[in-house]
């Protein structure tokens, strides 16, 4: 079965980058920039995988957490991982007390990344 | 302002693409085109591209206005160019007719810029969202009925597009959701939904449309459960307008009854 990532980021070298990585590890990948496309995808695809960034602009807060709620209320056998360079504790546990499944703090190299992509959605339980 | 969104692409001209399916009569065993619906796409390679994913994005920016008036002019364009004088059948949110005071203004001035006599055009109401105050909604379609647009009501047996708006809205349309065609053959519940609401819309005085027919089979279907009205990949697939022309698609066009004074 071929598994189906999106990834929500809004820094567009980090899409590409990711985009490439998994598609050529076999993965359908879509990319998104912004928290209301992404769940606009989520709303007409099926994904396996979600990997946001946690904040999608400075200054507009924790869009991940919104899309983190979003799936789970409404796709909840999709996996999801929060990516942060800007973590506090408070988030974290938010982050966590919403049911992410696995937090990640960049930078991260891909190689690692797609390392835990593939446990998660091949145990179906946070690596 | 372009700030690079999404939303900022969409709007720019020359950014969304109408596509145009037929919907074809098949009484007495005839196919005529009785209609063109307009089908928009975002820029291509993007994942508005998808209509789906494009009308989705807008609701959740809550900027159904804006591209319901840039898809109208989109396709008020692209119809000026068709032979035959067809009616197109256009999409547009419930939402904006009720909360978008210039809209009917807006479009009788697109339409007649362009040479498009608002008699041809068929409204297809889509509704998301649950309002209660529906008069500046009837008020606009009383309106446009004045002018001699028809009225179709979308997603029928879905979503928001219940019995409240048949009765609200006294559509001459109603336009079947896809999702009860789909294997609708071997499907005894479907066919009654497909059947029950086709004598709905003989007893309301309205046509039936069904949509998503992509099979033989669906098509004989639809006309022995009383749907004479049909769109779908098996009767022609959506295309650009010059493509539509060029492939000869349009054939033989039902002519358009005047305006009651």
């Amino acid at each position: 079965m071929q598994h189906r990532l999106l990834i929500v980021d809004d820094e567009e070298h980090i899409r590409v980058a990711m985009r490439t990585f998994f598609s050529h590890r076999g993965y359908v990948v879509d990319a998104a920039s912004e928290r209301e496309e992404a769940e606009a995808l989520l709303a007409n695809f099926t994904y396996s995988c979600v990997i946001a960034d946690l904040r999608l602009s400075a200054g507009h807060g924790a869009d991940g957490l919104e899309i983190l709620g979003f799936v789970k209320e409404r796709c909840p056998g999709t996996r999801i991982i929060l990516l942060t360079a800007y973590s506090s504790p408070a988030v974290e546990v938010e982050a966590r007390r919403r049911g992410v499944d696995l937090f990640i703090h960049k930078p991260k190299p891909l190689s690692e990344v797609g390392r835990l992509v593939e446990a998660l959605i091949a145990d179906g339980a946070p690596p | 302002m372009n700030d690079g969104s999404v939303l900022e692409q969409l709007l720019a001209p020359g950014a969304l693409h109408p596509l145009f399916q037929p919907i074809f009569d098949i009484r007495n065993g005839r196919s005529t085109l009785h209609a063109l619906e307009v089908l928009m796409r975002g820029p291509q390679g993007t994942n508005v591209e998808h209509a789906g994913v494009l009308f989705e994005y807008v609701r959740r920016r809550h900027e159904e206005a804006r591209i319901d008036r840039a898809c109208f002019t989109a396709a008020l364009d692209a119809t000026a160019s068709l032979p035959g004088q067809p009616r197109i059948s256009i999409n547009v949110h419930a939402s904006t007719l009720a909360k978008d005071k210039g809209f009917v203004g807006f479009l009788v001035e697109a339409a007649e810029t362009r040479g498009v006599r608002l008699s041809r055009l068929i409204l297809e109401l889509l509704e998301h969202t649950p309002f209660w105050d529906v008069r500046p909604l009837l008020d606009a379609l009383r309106e446009l009925r004045g002018f001699g647009v028809e009225v179709a009501l979308d997603d029928v047996g879905v979503g928001q597009s219940n019995y409240r708006m048949m009765v609200e809205c006294r559509p001459d349309y109603f336009k079947l959701d896809r999702y009860f065609m789909v294997g609708a053959a071997q499907d005894r519940y479907r066919q009654a939904v497909i059947a029950s609401l086709a004598r709905l819309a003989s007893t309301c005085g309205a046509r039936a449309v069904a949509e998503g027919v992509e099979l033989e089979s669906d098509l004989r279907l639809v006309a022995e459960l009383g749907v004479d009205l049909v769109q779908g990949y098996f009767l022609a697939t959506p295309l650009p307008a010059a493509e539509l022309v060029a492939r000869g698609v349009l054939g033989p066009v039902e002519a358009i009854p005047s305006p009651q004074p």
